[in-house]
């Protein structure tokens, strides 16, 4: 048998549980299904370990019997494809959307999303921070076209759910009321690390409707025309300083 | 944000044949706090191919400490898919970026067809995987402009058409590829419970000059078979099977792998003093 072949059955015994790779595994003091067996569990566990270290909070929401079915589920539906394990759970979200069991909870996707996007920002570039000084050196007749850039360790979201409170209660360590009242509803979220810790708040629709046109590498007119019309009395000045100086906003060409 | 490295700073040269221990995050602020007299220190690969944060930021701080090894996890040699150039690329930004005196990785395969299995899976021991997997070494070593080690792995299976022992395999694949050997004594110890071999033979058959280092762990058993899980201290058996390698080998960097359950650091240092001891008795008895 050739090498390529061989390692087509092995995967095929291992992911879809496939039986035409027993022919090829010497007998022994153990059968050869429950050699294979072996690399089955630690294929799932190493797959399993990956995506409870990304996202503790849906674990603590669901529990570890249902989480362990998700993940059965995620693996079946979504192979990896990096030999970089740390890649491994990007689309659990997607998954949850429609597993069995999880009807009630319509929050969990975008609480998955929120615990990816933490997880892509904690490895995401450093960035310098940006002194504010360097916006005042601008004459104000050119504001109109500077492109502000984020920080390669901010990420953005939205959701119709308090994901912000779901998940801060929700993390292994937290003290305190887990109550969540859902009544509260949702909004922009802004994820970011800073010095080295993942920070998650919840930001207003102005300030959300700014720093996605920034993402979108839009101008500062064009940013700003979509914010006033969230928010009529939005005070750009105070926003810019704010995000500034939190280190959201890193750098800008003008 | 990022401390300005002096690469001057850093150790420098070959790792010393002391024993070092696997740096894990649990353990990163006691180390920094204490910076225990180990010769030096090794990291998973992969855990480091982020583009920046705070595990390149520590990383740089043990650097200038110590001298260090990349061990990686996921390049799969063996696949017969195409070696991924960004695995590629982002080990060989690592190693620039860090200097490490040895870059390992294992006689495995782990991916077909564009789907990782993401764990160590052995190969067959025939002559068309002997050429497949020393012509993907001699890529990696070409790409990386350096040379790696290759570990020996677990295993708990064998392939009824393999037609060259273990270690003959791996001993040729060292000969022919140019590749050194980073030989697990626990690895060794696990696969000759599973399939009945006299460790010592494999030992014996390993060119004492190809191993640059040797590691250590501890396993697990689920019954039926002993599984490769560097959960446990190192078991009681597999020191003397160390042993006999320095006293064959002459001495080695020495690593304690520990992954899962993570002791206290402690614990981890104790298991690396064990290995110090035989080192050191081994200088002691050749006179060096």
């Amino acid at each position: 048998m050739q090498l390529s072949e061989l390692e087509r059955s092995f995967c095929d015994g291992v992911l879809a549980g496939d039986e035409g790779v027993l022919g090829i595994i010497a007998p022994g003091n153990l059968s050869e299904q429950k050699r294979l067996s072996i690399y089955r569990n630690n294929v799932f566990s190493n797959y399993r370990g990956a995506l409870e270290a990304v996202y503790p909070a849906i674990l603590s929401l669901v529990g570890p019997d249902f989480f362990r079915q998700a993940a059965q589920r995620y693996v079946k539906q979504f192979p990896s494809h990096s030999g970089d394990i740390h890649h491994y759970g990007e689309r659990f979200a997607e998954l949850l959307v429609s597993m069995p069991g999880a009807e009630d909870l319509a929050y969990l996707p975008d609480v998955a999303r929120l615990e990816w996007s933490i997880h892509a920002a904690f490895h995401a570039a450093d960035a310098e921070r940006l002194d504010l000084r360097q916006l005042q050196n601008i004459a104000p007749e050119n504001y109109a076209n500077i492109c502000f850039k984020l920080n390669p360790a901010a990420r953005l979201l939205e959701s119709p759910f308090p994901i912000q409170r779901i998940w801060q209660v929700n993390l292994p360590d937290y003290q305190g009321d887990q109550r969540v009242d859902l009544s509260e509803g949702g909004g922009a979220v802004l994820a970011m690390r800073r010095n080295f810790v993942m920070e998650v708040e919840n930001i207003s629709a102005a300030e959300s409707s700014m720093l996605n046109a920034f993402a979108r590498e839009e101008t500062f007119d064009q940013a700003l025309e979509q914010s006033l019309n969230a928010d009529s009395v939005f005070n750009v000045a105070a926003f810019l300083q704010r995000f500034v100086s939190n280190e959201t906003i890193v750098d800008f060409i003008s | 944000m990022m401390d300005a490295v002096n690469r001057s700073a850093r150790p420098a040269g070959p790792i010393p044949a002391q024993a070092g221990i696997g740096l894990r995050t649990p353990h990163y602020r006691e180390l920094l706090e204490r910076l225990p007299p180990i010769g030096w220190f090794e990291v998973h690969s992969e855990n480091y191919f982020g583009d920046g944060g705070q595990p390149l930021y520590i990383l740089e701080r043990f650097r200038s400490h110590y001298p260090c090894s990349l061990h990686g996890v996921g390049l799969s040699l063996g696949s017969t898919d195409a070696l991924s150039a960004m695995h590629l690329k982002k080990l060989k930004a690592l190693a620039d970026r860090f200097e490490p005196d040895l870059v390992s990785e294992h006689l495995c395969w782990s991916s077909v067809g564009g789907h990782f299995l993401n764990d160590l899976l052995p190969l067959p021991y025939t002559e068309e995987a002997l050429n497949h997997v020393t012509t993907r070494i001699g890529e990696a070593q070409d790409y990386l402009r350096r040379q790696i080690l290759v570990e020996n792995v677990s295993s708990y299976l064998q392939y009824k058409h393999s037609t060259i022992p273990e270690w003959e395999f791996l001993a040729e694949v060292s000969r022919r590829s140019g590749c050194g050997l980073l030989f697990d004594v626990n690895n060794v110890y696990v696969s000759s419970q599973n399939h009945q071999f006299d460790p010592k033979i494999y030992v014996d058959a390993i060119p004492a000059n190809a191993v640059q280092e040797i590691h250590l762990a501890g396993f697990d058993s689920n019954g039926d078979c002993l599984i490769d899980t560097h959960g446990k201290p190192v078991f009681e058996d597999v020191w003397p099977i160390y042993a006999y390698t320095i006293e064959r080998m002459g001495p080695k960097p020495t690593l304690i792998e520990w992954d899962t359950d993570i002791p206290a650091l402690d614990v981890l240092l104790g298991e690396a003093w064990k290995a110090r001891d035989i080192l050191e008795q081994h200088h002691a008895t050749v006179g060096t």
